[in-house]
């Protein structure tokens, strides 16, 4: 039983860190992909500011702020956000261009080999 | 179950260096295939330590004495459910649960952390893989837990009778899980180095597990005062034993770190000081560690005789050469986006909180290694004992006391002195009442009455923020009190929970401060019959009772207390004798109320065989010691609860002049 259970351990073992390895031999997924990477630090920048906004309008509510001091980090931090949306936007607008192009290229390549 | 054990250690091992390479190569290369695979072997390598924890439990159930360790920690009369406390109450099982749990915790940290953190985290796997490979090559090659005897003994030697006590159930897994899970925000701070990106995207996740660890090492330590209260016999709760010290420290770091990464993620400051801190943390558990295992120094509570020192000190030089290699190495990109912009700013507060942590951790470290200095230097061992630390850490804990009260009142960026005004007034009213009532009452120890003035300040500080807050709240939603105060609670529950916390931590404050200045102390003999009174208190000892059982011999002395003529209560004092151990063990019958414990501890029987030796103790305010840790937990999981994903908006550019919104969203 214990010499089961141990072969059972290494091999459960060598399978799961050979399992990756066979199913992208061909090349794999783009777990650092920088656009997916991009479009996620951007993600957080802007739950942060967020968050900052919600922070400055907790402090404001409890007085401690004046209107001149919220008003002018308030505005700060809507533009900051504003801005990464823009970016977000954007990126975004590249993305799916580049993905018509692509479209594009592999459809008329495809047209191009059923003529041939 | 012994060849299962070692084979799963084995497997760990190679598990473990593949983890750790694959991870480190799989993000110089950029191969997600590495990086992937080296994932799934951290998995694995969970997997096999938790088939290894497996054997040893089976072991102990099924009383295999021909493995040592069980042996050693086990027998034959020992109840099922001290299992779980025989598992890691040797130097090999708890290295074993120390390896499983980092194994556990390192799987976990590394499915839920971001994937857009990149290259941080097969960096930060390729970190805490070489930090699990170092403890399994250490358990496999030096202290294996299921190393077998040549000839299997009949019974074993049994369980040590100072672990057999509730408390050991919680506080020996808190303690080291707490000081593993500091692993965590480390290896994510020296992944965010080696990977080059040195931005803020590591805080968040940094700032979850740092928190997760310091409330799990905060709640082992008030669970071992508590453990050494009940059962050790002196009255007292902390010695300041180097062991204890060793998890001390780390907390202390910890602390630090937790506050100071708020300065990151808010205002994008601290950056150095928060590796720095993360850094001093570890390298402050590594020695705690080194301490524990390489019993340089003596205490209750190290593994005693040990050969693992110099592998745990080289550890501990390891670590602290190239985590602080790194800081060096990455130095210049380590500047902050922002500056002090005055000394009047939460920002300047916490930058005071580091340094006064710090500084405890330090005089702390002092004293712990000081009999080791003393005997390189002149030959001579000289111990350092608890009025060395009350004296000098004393002012500095009053002084993180005040900071805690006034810190979250000062704004960020700067305060001016309408502001402070504004935001001190009430709590310090509030404080100087608390300070004449304490007059009043009789409290004229002046070391007392400042330390008690000043941790009312926090409280009321607290109660500040609570009851404006949930007016505003009020005044805006309409909802009634108790559903204003938790919207109040539920719109910021970091600070929220924060505030939570401190509150428990002026609890253990009052606690500390009471049985510091205020306790009694009587030591008497006692006849059947016979009273003695302490305080308000009259005990008398009705007689006691002796009951020899197969591994032990115990005797329990009941005793009759009565308060200003009435009836309390009967309580019963207890101890055992196991001659296989030649140890006595204790248990302190003790009558608890919020004002004051009524603490007795039995001692020597007397040659007549009836009459007995008592201490006896009054300690006031002990009670709201205990009752801090509930209050640290609460305000830790209000703290990291997540909040309510809000719905996208979109944010049009600001007008200037365009109306202020009236309420928080």
């Amino acid at each position: 039983m214990t010499i089961f259970l141990a072969t059972l351990l290494v091999a459960a073992s060598i399978a799961i860190v050979l399992y990756p390895l066979w199913r992208h031999r061909g090349g794999g997924p783009r777990l650092d992909d920088p656009a997916v990477e991009l479009r996620d630090r951007l993600r957080r920048a802007r739950d942060r500011t967020y968050q900052e906004i919600l922070a400055l309008q907790q402090e404001r509510f409890m007085q401690d702020l004046s209107d001149e001091e919220y008003r002018a980090r308030l505005d700060e931090l809507r533009l900051h956000a504003a801005n990464l949306i823009r970016q977000q936007n954007r990126m975004q607008d590249t993305l799916a261009e580049i993905e018509d192009t692509l479209e594009d290229e592999l459809h008329k390549r495809g047209a191009g080999d059923q003529d041939a | 179950m012994a060849d299962l054990g070692t084979t799963s250690i084995i497997v760990a091992l190679a598990l473990t260096l593949y983890a750790g390479v694959t991870s480190f190569a799989g993000a110089r290369q950029r191969n997600d295939v590495l990086v992937l695979s080296g994932q799934r072997a951290t998995y694995a390598s969970a997997l096999a330590l938790g088939i290894g924890v497996l054997a040893l439990v089976v072991s102990f159930l099924q009383n295999d004495f021909s493995i040592r360790y069980v042996a050693e920690h086990s027998n034959l009369a020992m109840p099922r459910v001290y299992t779980w406390v025989a598992f890691y109450a040797g130097n090999a099982g708890s290295l074993l649960f120390v390896a499983f749990a980092l194994a556990a915790v390192t799987s976990i940290a590394m499915a839920r952390t971001p994937h857009g953190l990149g290259a941080q985290r097969p960096y930060a796997n390729a970190v805490l893989m070489t930090i699990l490979t170092f403890f399994v090559a250490v358990m496999l090659f030096m202290a294996n837990p299921f190393v077998t005897l040549p000839t299997v003994p009949l019974d074993g030697q049994g369980i040590n009778p100072l672990l057999t006590h509730p408390g050991m159930f919680i506080h020996p897994p808190m303690i080291m899980t707490g000081l593993i899970i500091i692993a965590i925000p480390f290896a994510l701070g020296m992944g965010a180095l080696l990977s080059g990106k040195i931005d803020d995207d590591w805080v968040d996740a940094g700032r979850v597990w740092g928190i997760v660890a310091w409330a799990m090492l905060g709640t082992g330590l008030l669970l071992g005062a508590w453990w050494a209260y009940t059962i050790l016999g002196w009255g007292g709760y902390w010695a300041w034993d180097p062991v204890e010290n060793a998890a001390f420290m780390p907390w202390l770091g910890l602390t630090a770190f937790i506050h100071s990464i708020m300065v990151q993620k808010r205002r994008g400051m601290f950056r150095m000081w928060n590796i720095v801190l993360i850094n001093t943390s570890f390298a402050l558990g590594a020695f705690g560690i080194f301490i524990n295992r390489g019993g340089p120094v003596p205490s209750v509570h190290s593994f005693g005789a040990s050969t693992l020192g110099w592998v745990f000190l080289l550890f501990l030089g390891v670590t602290v050469a190239v985590s602080f290699g790194l800081f060096f190495y990455r130095f210049a990109r380590l500047r902050s986006r922002s500056r002090l912009e005055s000394v009047l700013s939460r920002e300047a507060a916490f930058l005071v909180n580091n340094l006064l942590l710090l500084a405890v951790a330090f005089v702390t470290l002092w004293g712990v290694v000081f009999p080791l200095i003393s005997e390189l230097v002149t030959g001579e061992t000289i111990t350092v004992g608890a009025p060395f630390y009350n004296k000098v850490n004393g002012p500095l804990l009053l002084a993180l006391v005040f900071l805690m009260g006034v810190g979250p009142l000062l704004p960020w960026r700067h305060a001016t002195s309408a502001t402070i005004r504004r935001a001190l007034a009430i709590p310090a009213a509030l404080t100087g009442a608390v300070f004449v009532a304490l007059l009043v009452l009789g409290v004229h120890n002046m070391i007392a009455l400042v330390s008690f003035t000043v941790s009312s300040l926090v409280a009321a500080s607290v109660l500040q923020e609570w009851v404006r807050g949930t007016i505003a709240r009020r005044r805006v939603s309409g909802a009634a009190y108790p559903v204003a105060f938790a919207q109040l609670m539920a719109t910021n529950r970091p600070r929220y929970g924060g505030y939570v916390a401190h509150l428990g931590i002026v609890m253990l404050a009052f606690g500390i401060i009471g049985s510091q200045f205020y306790n009694l102390e009587r030591d008497i003999i006692l006849s059947p019959g016979q009273q003695a009174s302490i305080g308000d208190y009259e005990v008398e000892f009705i007689g006691s009772q002796s009951l020899p059982l197969a591994d032990r011999t115990e005797r329990t002395a009941t005793l009759r207390v009565t308060r200003d003529g009435e009836f309390v209560r009967t309580i019963q004092a207890w101890q055992g004798f196991y001659p296989s151990f030649s140890m006595l063990s204790t248990r302190a019958a003790i009558y608890s109320t919020p004002k004051e414990d009524l603490y007795v501890m039995f001692s020597e029987v007397q040659p007549d065989g009836e009459s007995a030796v008592f201490r006896l103790l009054v300690n006031p305010l002990v009670w709201w010691m205990w009752m801090a840790g509930p209050f640290v937990i609460l305000g830790t999981v209000i703290a990291l609860w997540p909040a309510r994903q809000r719905a996208s908006a979109s944010v049009t550019t600001p007008v200037r002049g365009s109306p202020l919104p009236t309420g928080v969203g």
